[in-house]
């Protein structure tokens, strides 16, 4: 099979997209199940995206589409500044949480691992800096501490004879 | 006589000879160049800025969401691969949100992650030791209290400068609120408070010579000491005293030999702390750079938001800091003192020029003269402006990239202004580029012009028209204009398919006639409709039944070879769309439908009798009929004018298609009839000679 042949791929809503096969083997998911079917002119489901998502994934594919792929030792990087993220990167994925989210389960299921790595980049970077009562009222969180483990949790801060 | 008859008889002068008119059409001259079309600013964005964008929207970084828990309803390895990127501090924060992420966070297998956490952030190990991987986070970036357990924040908000709320101090490896900051005291204070202190305590004791609000203390004896860790170590000593006389040994052994291993603790600590320092002060800057950018970049993208909702792009910004266009006149709308300037100007060019002018002057009235002069100098000076605020007649604060002007602390008096730039911007690069596209498409039609001069007799080369002439007729002016090519485009579309209406209407009906079917649609059509126009008139328009009859209804009963159509100039015969193709190049008519005949009755019975001999079915298409008898030769029966039968042997399949030869035409000519090219075919048959 050629390196431009287009791939179809259908979404959870029955909706198509055709892209470059360049674009669409990004995704580790996508590449190993077109190497198993071969060439075949059927849509490839993915049960677990939806349009609007599949649409952000494919946007981020194209753009990185020529990127080579990371090596081993990149991955075992320990840079100082892990939760940077390139430019390009930071603006694409200031979408609201909902999206995120689905964006970083998207990256999960297809198997896209640098996506993967900008989508937990921001959420980390999301929690960067704040109190745990203002993770929680940005995520939703519940506080299921009871008054005797919040005392616990603070004791547990207290100075230690070695400090 | 001789004078009078000589004055009878000259000839009368003939009046002077008008100068011969022109047609227009040789009149013509170039078309003027196409001025830029005046760009005509919305003067709404400049006076009313805050139409278009609220700054405080800008500022929210995140979006807090309603409804469900998303973050811990994540599968557990993102769970997990988000955890791996949180900072020490933000992981001690986190495992204090809920008993989920504690468990996730504070068990002994997720020891790793705090340990790359902090290695991640550049944090060393710490060569004194005593403090575990979680207690080591608190330190180095927890945000807590290490008395209370409270977390400070300060309440000044975004504009105080302070980096942190904590009093964070790694010479005496505390953290502390500000109310138990009070617990960092000199020694002599300490000593006055608990006057039963050992005397070796001070030796044991972490001290630090840096005030609460970061200044120095010069003075040893003036270093703070932590009174717990003043008060245990106190303890420490006696405890050791104590040991010691248990040991039957002095009891100052026992202090010396604890105050022995302490200094070394305390030499390790001192060393920790000059390394966390100095990678917290490197942090910091780190951080605030990527605050920074992170910040910029979220403005960039809610710029280019804004600015792409009213359809504006990065290319419309280009150069901005270059412009001198800004103009206050343009958004006061107050041009008297330019106006004065100008006429002083006009005067000062010159009376002759005024002179000649004078005359057209004086019978302009003052108000027609005004507006006259005041057009001119407002296209002359003002043709370009872009209305702006007074502070915008200065190009300074404009030099870089229009995103950046958002930081500028003017950003909401001049945005406004920008998006007019951006807009006047956009309109010349459209402007431009449709005259790019004219112009080439100009060019283009020079070659059909070189064509059609070329083509033209010698006698008649005089009368040609200019090239400029001839791209101003308006039916050639139509095709370089690109705007017009959509209409252009639907007009030949419409006409070509109300061409293959009428062509399908007449050959359907004739096919019919000779017993053969159609399509259900098709038949239904033409039962239902008489003409393929309504009550048979052209002039209003097409039949509902027949304008709603599509391609693959038509082209089956096209593909047929007994859908042969007449050319009504050479009378050949051929099928649609070859007969359209034929048409135009070989007679140069392009009105198909005028020209395209169905054959006359002999001719399609003797079609019908052929296909029926060679058990051929009724509506083969061409191209199967030539793929079986392609190559072969027929003999084919004719009526002449007198009824008699003449049988032309051997012709070839185009022959058998063809009309009269030109010998045949020329020989009915001297017979007088030469009223059809068309050849009366009553009978065809396959030449077995040549099978």
């Amino acid at each position: 099979m050629s390196s431009n042949q287009c791939v179809t791929l259908q979404t959870s809503d029955d909706e198509q997209f055709k892209v470059d096969r360049d674009v669409a083997n990004r995704s580790v998911l996508i590449r190993n199940m077109l190497e198993d079917v071969g060439e075949s002119e059927q849509a490839i489901p993915l049960p677990n995206v939806s349009a609007n998502v599949l649409k952000k994934v494919l946007e981020w594919c194209e753009h990185h589409k020529k990127d080579p792929e990371p090596l081993a030792e990149d991955l075992d990087d320990n840079r100082r500044k892990t939760t940077e993220i390139s430019d390009w990167d930071a603006k694409f994925i200031q979408v609201d949480q909902e999206m995120l989210f689905e964006i970083i389960l998207a990256a999960n299921y297809l198997d896209i691992k640098p996506l993967l790595d900008v989508g937990c980049k921001t959420v980390a970077n999301m929690i960067k800096g704040k109190q745990p009562e203002e993770i929680r009222k940005l995520f939703n969180i519940v506080n299921d501490f009871t008054p005797e483990e919040e005392a616990q949790i603070k004791k547990e801060n207290e100075w230690a004879e070695d400090r | 006589m001789a004078e009078t008859s000589e004055a009878v008889f000259q000839q009368p002068v003939p009046p002077a000879a008008a100068a011969y008119k022109l047609a227009p059409l040789f009149q013509h001259k170039d078309p003027p160049v196409e001025k830029y079309a005046p760009y005509k600013p919305n003067l709404d964005w400049v006076k009313q800025p805050e139409l278009w964008l609220d700054d405080w929207e800008l500022y929210r970084a995140d979006d807090v969401q309603e409804g469900k828990d998303r973050l811990s309803s994540l599968p557990a390895e993102i769970l997990l691969m988000i955890i791996s990127h949180l900072t020490p501090g933000s992981l001690v924060a986190v495992s204090r949100t809920s008993r989920f992420l504690r468990s996730l966070t504070c068990t002994k297998r997720a020891e790793p992650v705090w340990t790359a956490a902090r290695q991640r952030r550049g944090w060393p190990d710490l060569e004194a030791g005593g403090l575990n991987e979680v207690e080591s986070a608190k330190l180095v970036e927890g945000e807590f209290c290490c008395l209370c357990g409270e977390a400070e924040r300060c309440e000044k908000g975004d504009d105080c400068d302070c980096s942190d709320s904590v009093r964070r101090d790694f010479r005496v490896r505390t953290v502390l609120c500000s109310d138990c900051a009070a617990n960092l005291k000199p020694s002599e204070s300490i000593s006055a408070e608990y006057w039963y202190l050992h005397p070796l305590t001070f030796e044991c004791c972490l001290s630090t010579h840096t005030n609460s609000d970061g200044s120095r203390i010069m003075r040893k004896e003036n270093h703070l000491y932590f009174v717990p860790q003043v008060l245990k170590q106190s303890a420490a000593l006696y405890d050791a005293e104590a040991d010691a006389a248990g040991q039957d040994k002095l009891l100052s052994f026992g202090s010396e030999v604890y105050t022995i291993k302490r200094r070394a603790f305390l030499d390790a600590v001192k060393l920790d702390a000059y390394f966390l320092k100095a990678n917290a002060v490197t942090l910091r800057c780190d951080d605030e750079e990527e605050e920074e950018r992170m910040k910029k970049l979220r403005v960039e993208k809610r710029l280019d938001d804004k600015f792409s909702s009213l359809g504006l792009g990065p290319a419309d910004f280009a150069d901005i800091g270059k412009t001198k266009s800004w103009c206050m006149a343009c958004i006061e709308e107050d041009y008297d003192a330019d106006m004065k300037r100008w006429e002083d100007e006009q005067r000062a060019k010159g009376i002759s020029e005024e002179e000649e002018e004078a005359e057209a002057w004086e019978e302009e009235d003052e108000n027609t003269r005004w507006e006259r002069t005041f057009a001119e100098m407002l296209a002359a000076w003002h043709g370009d402006c872009i209305p702006a605020p007074c502070h915008l007649t200065e190009t300074s604060p404009f030099e870089g990239d229009h995103r950046e002007l958002w930081f500028h602390e003017d950003w909401p008096h001049y945005r406004g202004a920008i998006i007019e730039y951006a807009r006047r911007n956009q309109h010349k690069a459209r402007w431009q580029a449709a005259q790019d596209a004219r112009r080439r498409r100009k060019e283009e039609m020079e070659t059909l012009f070189v064509g059609l001069r070329t083509s033209c007799r010698e006698e008649h080369l005089g009368f040609f028209v200019a090239l400029s002439t001839f791209l101003d007729f308006p039916e050639v002016k139509a095709l370089w204009f690109p705007d017009n090519g959509v209409g252009i485009l639907s007009r030949i579309a419409k006409s070509d398919r109300l061409a293959t209406i009428q062509l399908f209407d007449r050959i359907a009906r004739s096919l019919l006639n000779d017993g053969q079917r159609l399509g259900d649609f098709a038949s239904f059509v033409l039962d239902g409709e008489p003409s393929p126009f309504v009550d048979s008139d052209r002039s209003k328009g097409l039949a509902p039944y027949h304008s709603a009859l599509s391609d693959d209804d038509m082209n089956p009963v096209f593909d047929r070879l007994a859908s042969l159509f007449r050319c009504g100039v050479c009378s050949a015969k051929l099928t649609f769309p070859a007969i359209a193709i034929h048409l135009v190049d070989e007679h140069g008519l392009t009105n198909v439908a005028a020209y395209a005949h169905v054959p006359i009755p002999s001719f399609r019975k003797a079609i019908k009798k052929l296909l029926e001999r060679r058990l051929l079915p009724a509506d083969i298409s061409p191209a199967r009929f030539k793929a079986y008898h392609g190559g072969a030769h027929f003999h084919v029966t004719m009526r002449t004018k007198t009824g008699n039968l003449e049988m032309s042997l051997n012709e070839t399949w185009a022959q058998v298609l063809s009309g009269k030869s030109l010998a045949e035409r020329h020989a009915a000519w001297h017979k007088l009839d030469y009223t059809s090219t068309d050849r009366d075919i009553a009978k065809i048959e396959l030449s077995y000679a040549c099978v």
